[in-house]
Order: C-alpha cells, then sequence, then structure tokens
C-alpha cells in the first residue's frame, strides 16, 4: 500500500516536470544530411544608432556604436541568428565554450550561440566593475535571471555551466547601455550572420524544419524550411525597419 | 425539482471550472498544502501563485509571483532554484518591511506541505538541484576587519549602489533600467536600517547575500569573483554600518547654552535621539500604501530663548521638486492651545474641536520653514512663518532638518515648551520620489519631547551637607566610645 502511494506521488510530482519540460534533443549520426545557406539582409540603408555613456565616461569615453545595424554594402545584415528551432534529431552540438567578454564597457560578442552542456566563460578586460547578467527573454520587459555575476577585477574570468536553453539577454547593471544577446542551443543548428549577412547551417537530417531568424532591431520571424539529402535549402530574409 | 437540478448542475460547472483553474498545481497530489496555500496564501500569492491577486497593487514590494520561476531570497549559487529551508525560512520569519508576515500558527509538516505545494508553480526551475553554499563559522569582529571591509566596499564596487555610507543611494542605482527581473523598478538596500533588510541583518545574512546575490534583482553574486574571507570583511563591515534603533515613548530635550550651529555640528552626536517607526498615511485620501521611509530618528536641545529640533532620515534619492516630482520635506505636528491636562487632538491633523500645527520644511526651500494650521486632514492652511526658521541638508543618503523657534513665542495657541513638561510630537515624512505630498505621506504616532529641567541647586547643596553630618555624627560616635573604654 505504501509502495502504491508512494508510487502515485512519484507519478504525480513528475507528470507536470515532464510538461513543463523542455523538448528532448536526441543525438545521431548524420550521414545523409543537408543544409541550410542564405543571406539575411536588409530592405535599405538603415543608420546604427549611437549610444550615449552617462556613467563611468572616463574610461568608456563618451558614446559609442551601437552595433545594432550593421550592414554590409549589398545590405547583407549581421549578427542576425539563425536557428533551427524544432529539431529533436541531429547532430552532437559542438564542445565549444562561449566567451562573453566585457569589453571597453559592451559585450564581445554582441549575439552569440552557446551549447547547452558546456560553459559560459564571463571575462571582464576592463579595469571597472561590470556585472553580467544573463536572463532568458519572456517579453513585456520581463526575464528569467539565469545568472547574475559580480566582476569587479580586471582579466577576472567566471566559468558557469549552460543550463537553460532558449534566447537569453545579457546585461550590466552597472552600465545600463551593455547588453548582448545568447542563443543556448541544445542541438549544433544555432548560427549568426557573418559581416555580409551570409550564413550557413550543414548536416541537418533531412526533413522540415521551422527556422528562427532573429535580430535586435528588426524583430523576429519564423520560415519553414524543408531540408534534402545531400542539397543545401536556400533561405533568404530581407528585413524592413517598420 | 428544478431547484434540484439546477443545484447539482451548479455544482458539477463549480468542479469543472476548479478543475481547469487548478489543473496545473492540483497535480501534485499535496491536498493539504493546497488547502492551507488557498486559504492563507492565495490572497497575496494567487490561486495559481502568479501573485496575480487583489492585494497586487497595494503592496510594495508586490506578493511573490512563484510561477514565474526566480526566487530572491536563496542560500544556492546564481541561477539555482532555493532549497526547501529557505523557503521555510521565508514562512516562519516572514519578509521585514513587507506585507508577508511571519507564519508561526502551522505546524512543521504543514509548512514543509505548503513548501512543496509552491515548488509545483514552477517545476522548471525546481528540476535544478538546490544545494546550499557552505557558510561556516563567521571570523569574529574587529576593527582590522572592519577596515579591510571599507576598502573592499570600494574596490568591489559595492558603493556604486549602495553609496558611501550604504544607505543605497549610490548614483548606478539611479539608472532608468534599474529594474528586477519582473520589470518592476527596484532600489538598493539601505545598509543602515537593519529592519528593513529582507534577506536577513545578521552576519550570516550578509555574508550570504554578497556571496550568492538577490534572484532576479541587479544584486549580484561575489562568490566567484571575492575569496571567502574579503566576503567575510565585506560583511562586518556592512553590519558595523547598522544603527541601532531606539524606540521609546519620550526624547529629553536637554538644556545647552548655545544650540548647535549646524545639522552636522557634532553637538548633535551626543544628544540623546528617539526612533520613530514610519508607516504609511492610509486614513485618508490619497493613502500611502507603498511608503519607503520607515524611521525617523528625532533629537533637541533648548536654551533659555529658542529650542531646536532636529529629524534626521534616510532617502535614497533627493527631490527638489523638479521632475514631475513633489520636493521631499518633512512635518512636525504638534498641539495647538495646549493646556496642562487637555487631551491629545486626533493624531492626525487634529479635528475642528482640537486643532494642531504643523512645522513644515521642504526641499524645494532648503533654508526656509512654514507654520500651518490642520483642523483636520481636509483643513490644512499655511499661517507664515511665526518665528520659526527651518535649515535642511541632504548628505550621503540622510536628511538632516533643523527646527528651531523661541521657547516662548508669545503668541496665544502655540505649540508650548516648557521644562519638565511632556509636549506631544509626531512626525510626517515625504518621499518626493515615491510622489508623496500632502496627505500621501509616511506618518507616526504622538510621542513626546521632554525640555530637561535644569538641575535644580538643592542637588549639589544637600547631598555634601548630609555626608559631612554623617562624617560628623561618625567621628562623635568614635570618640565616645573610645572615651568609655
Amino acid at each position: 500500500m505504501k509502495k502504491l502511494l508512494l508510487f502515485t506521488m512519484m507519478v504525480a510530482i513528475f507528470i507536470p516536470a515532464m510538461l513543463f519540460a523542455e523538448a528532448k534533443y536526441e543525438v545521431i549520426d548524420v550521414k545523409n544530411g543537408g543544409s541550410i545557406k542564405g543571406k539575411i539582409k536588409a530592405s535599405a540603408p538603415i543608420k546604427d544608432p549611437v549610444t550615449e555613456i552617462n556613467k563611468d565616461q572616463n574610461y568608456c569615453g563618451n558614446s559609442q556604436a551601437s552595433r545594432t545595424y550593421i550592414l554590409s554594402s549589398d545590405l547583407g545584415v549581421k549578427n542576425v541568428l539563425v536557428a533551427v528551432e524544432d529539431i529533436e534529431k541531429g547532430k552532437a552540438a559542438p564542445k565549444t565554450d562561449l566567451i562573453l567578454d566585457n569589453k571597453k564597457c559592451e559585450f564581445e560578442p554582441l549575439v552569440g550561440v552557446a551549447y547547452v552542456g558546456q560553459k559560459y566563460i564571463i571575462k571582464n578586460s576592463d579595469p571597472i566593475f561590470h556585472n553580467t547578467s544573463l536572463g532568458v527573454m519572456l517579453g513585456e520587459g520581463k526575464r528569467r535571471t539565469v545568472y547574475n555575476l559580480a566582476l569587479p577585477n580586471k582579466d577576472q574570468a567566471i566559468e558557469k555551466p549552460v543550463r537553460i536553453a532558449g534566447m537569453q539577454s545579457v546585461k550590466c547593471d552597472a552600465h545600463a547601455w551593455m547588453r548582448a544577446y545568447v542563443y543556448a542551443s541544445k542541438s549544433p543548428y544555432a548560427v549568426v550572420t557573418d559581416d555580409k549577412g551570409n550564413f550557413e547551417i550543414k548536416d541537418i537530417p533531412p526533413g522540415k524544419y521551422k527556422v528562427k531568424i532573429w535580430h535586435e532591431g528588426f524583430g523576429e520571424i519564423t520560415k519553414e524550411v524543408e531540408v534534402k539529402s545531400g542539397q543545401a535549402a536556400e533561405l533568404d530574409h530581407t528585413f524592413s525597419k517598420k | 425539482m428544478i431547484r434540484y437540478i439546477s443545484a447539482i448542475f451548479i455544482v458539477l460547472l463549480m468542479l469543472l471550472y476548479g478543475f481547469c483553474e487548478d489543473a496545473k498545481a492540483n497535480a501534485g497530489d499535496n491536498p493539504q498544502g493546497k488547502k492551507i496555500y488557498d486559504s492563507w496564501c492565495s490572497q497575496c500569492h494567487g490561486f495559481k501563485g502568479d501573485g496575480d491577486s487583489y492585494t497586487k497593487d497595494l503592496s510594495l514590494p508586490r506578493p511573490r509571483d512563484f510561477s514565474f520561476g526566480v526566487f530572491k531570497f536563496r542560500s544556492t549559487p546564481s541561477g539555482d532554484p532555493p532549497t526547501d529551508a529557505d523557503m521555510t525560512r521565508v514562512i516562519r520569519n516572514g519578509n521585514p518591511g513587507t506585507s508577508m508576515p511571519p507564519w508561526v500558527r502551522f505546524t512543521d509538516a504543514e509548512v514543509k506541505s505548503i513548501v512543496t505545494y509552491v515548488k509545483l508553480f514552477a517545476p522548471d526551475t525546481f528540476s535544478m538541484e538546490a544545494k546550499p553554499i557552505a557558510i561556516g563559522t563567521p571570523p569574529k569582529a574587529s576593527a582590522d576587519i572592519i577596515a579591510r571591509g571599507k576598502e573592499l566596499f570600494k574596490t568591489a564596487k559595492c558603493v556604486e549602489c549602495h553609496g558611501n555610507a550604504g544607505r543605497g543611494n549610490g548614483e548606478k542605482g539611479w539608472q532608468e533600467k534599474f529594474k528586477t527581473d519582473w520589470g518592476y523598478p527596484i532600489t538598493p538596500a539601505n545598509y543602515t536600517q537593519p529592519w528593513d533588510l529582507r534577506n536577513g541583518s545578521g552576519i550570516e545574512d550578509i555574508y550570504r547575500t554578497i556571496s550568492v546575490g538577490i534572484g532576479g534583482t541587479p544584486m549580484t553574486s561575489y562568490m566567484d569573483s571575492l575569496t571567502d574571507d574579503k566576503r567575510w570583511a565585506l560583511a562586518h563591515y556592512i553590519k558595523s554600518l547598522q544603527l541601532t534603533r531606539k524606540p521609546g515613548v519620550a526624547v529629553r530635550v536637554k538644556k545647552v547654552e548655545a544650540l548647535p550651529s549646524s545639522t552636522d555640528d557634532p553637538a548633535w552626536e551626543k544628544l540623546e535621539y528617539l526612533d520613530l517607526p514610519m508607516g504609511g498615511q492610509l486614513m485618508f485620501e490619497p493613502r500611502n500604501f507603498t511608503p519607503v521611509i520607515t524611521n525617523a530618528r528625532v533629537r533637541g536641545v533648548y536654551t533659555d530663548k529658542e529650542i531646536a529640533v532636529m529629524v534626521e532620515w534616510s532617502d535614497k534619492r533627493p527631490n527638489k521638486g523638479g521632475d514631475n516630482k513633489p520636493p521631499d520635506g518633512v512635518r512636525i505636528q504638534l498641539p495647538s492651545n495646549d493646556k496642562e491636562g487637555s487631551e491629545r487632538p486626533y493624531f492626525y491633523m487634529g479635528s475642528r474641536k482640537a486643532p494642531v500645527e504643523l512645522w513644515q520644511w521642504q526641499a524645494s526651500d532648503e533654508n526656509g520653514a512654514m507654520q500651518l494650521t490642520a483642523k483636520g486632514y481636509d483643513a490644512v492652511s499655511p499661517v507664515g512663518t511665526r518665528g520659526l526658521s527651518a535649515a535642511g541638508t541632504y548628505n550621503d543618503g540622510l536628511y538632516r532638518v533643523i527646527f528651531k523657534r523661541a521657547v516662548s513665542t508669545g503668541n496665544e495657541g502655540d505649540a508650548l515648551f516648557q521644562a519638565g513638561r511632556f509636549a506631544p510630537f509626531s512626525v510626517t515624512l515625504f518621499d518626493g520620489q515615491n510622489g508623496e505630498e500632502g496627505n500621501k505621506g509616511a506618518i507616526s504616532a504622538w510621542y513626546f519631547m521632554m525640555p530637561e529641567p535644569p538641575t535644580p541647586m538643592r542637588v549639589y547643596v544637600f547631598p555634601p551637607i548630609l555626608s559631612l553630618c554623617t562624617l560628623a555624627a561618625g567621628i562623635a560616635l568614635h570618640r565616645r566610645l573610645r572615651k568609655k573604654r
């Protein structure tokens, strides 16, 4: 009887846990995979706003480029995250850590990909205090803090495991203008566009996928893509500023 | 018959509704936890644990939204869920300065069932293991360790948010984006007021807060960046900044040769003081459900001619009356027409029958004073300075305002000060940043000021005479005894 009660309780506890647990990712050997490649562009040239600096100007200066809109001569957009969202099986994620540096009063990189199971290496290259706060973006100005770490000294580095998947914002409460974005992925199928707005995601098992295209200033769009064995699916998108 | 059927129908409908509403939380098979939660906790934290309740706009800070999955008060590293012990601590001790009371009515088993139930609101957060950090034994406090902590307070940049004197007035705490995960603005803690420290004010509590931070707020974790002994030194320094609150009913106003010249005159420090707990004005519109000033420290001094009263309070951000915010300010309330044996007026703004006078100072005019008379909360009118002067300063998060007046004004009905007599007074404080003005302020109950009677001459005369007499009698007795032998 007691065992039965215990069992019911366990089931009762695990059912909600399972309901809320994120989709599982299964690592398989991908031999006949295809790829997704493309270019993310802007519909018209757009000026990168200047960030006014109002604290620690001695070191940080009075202003800095916001780096929101970094466009190539043919309007390719840098720092766009492209991620295959609903993928359940595929290659193992690379064993690389994400270095997130507080450098010259901005985060480097602005948009990065981290892999669940690996590490964040959070660094401070500045001789001033920074704190790095990572949080899952929930919309409506809300976020759920994942880590909030103090880095009072120059060249300090803190390593923390990447445990929670999804889009996260990074901020420094000491310097309101500082921000970055990290996409924590369970699969290797998430990339950030290069200087020309190009990207390529390789070795994807054939199938239909939803691909998230996200940019800090332009916003987000999800597109459906069919990946065929040994072929490169084209995925281009042109953002226009509302 | 129809009544029967409709009753059954309604019951079924209610059951169905209840099932849908609570399906998520019900799954825990924890009927006791749910029962207690629904009857004792849901009024503030919401039936779904999301903090959506009718009290949410009347409490500051707002009730915790458990479904959000972020918990402020943990003993676990940044990013980890709180332990059961952390949650039990908040339930048992309550949260000082918030609407969360200490719950002593429940048995340990009942508290455990509440904790288990609350955890179900955020299953993904609690799917991670909660392992508390090691706290160990705190090193002994010493001048040396406090000095080291003081240095670290600057180098670890605590000062940037918490301010030079730890009153939570640092400039970085006032950036526009200084918010919690929930999107609400937040201010850095004022260390000097231990009764306001939500995460505890003991040395271990401070150490724990520095180590793991406060979840969902800008208070960051120093565990990976400062060694253990440095965090203890910081904790000791922060602990050393705490005020000792001195509650009571009356403060002695000392008689002196000359009044202190300014708010920073060291003479003030030597005087007896009284701490007045402050609360929001809740009787009349606009009510102040969310006061931020919790303490007023009052002391006074007088000469043959003049009396000076100083009110001191913490304010994290000064407001002089710009930026669409009212100025900070203070009012001392005293009964008008006060006579020996007369009853004190109604404690807030008096009444038509028993009016009060108000000494007012506002940060918009640092050296200006104003007197008002009040015959009730809705009948307040200025009457000029009437011989009252005031001077106020704001330094490192601390307001100090001195009111000065003739001991005896000669005006009929003015507040009365006489040596040896208890003069009733109360204080109202306004924080402009919090939109406080008029009836929306932080108020105190009635207290008393007692101008100390000068030491009477007989104190200096009679005791020496008495000792001399005793001595003489002793000697006489001694001689007589010797003679007899």
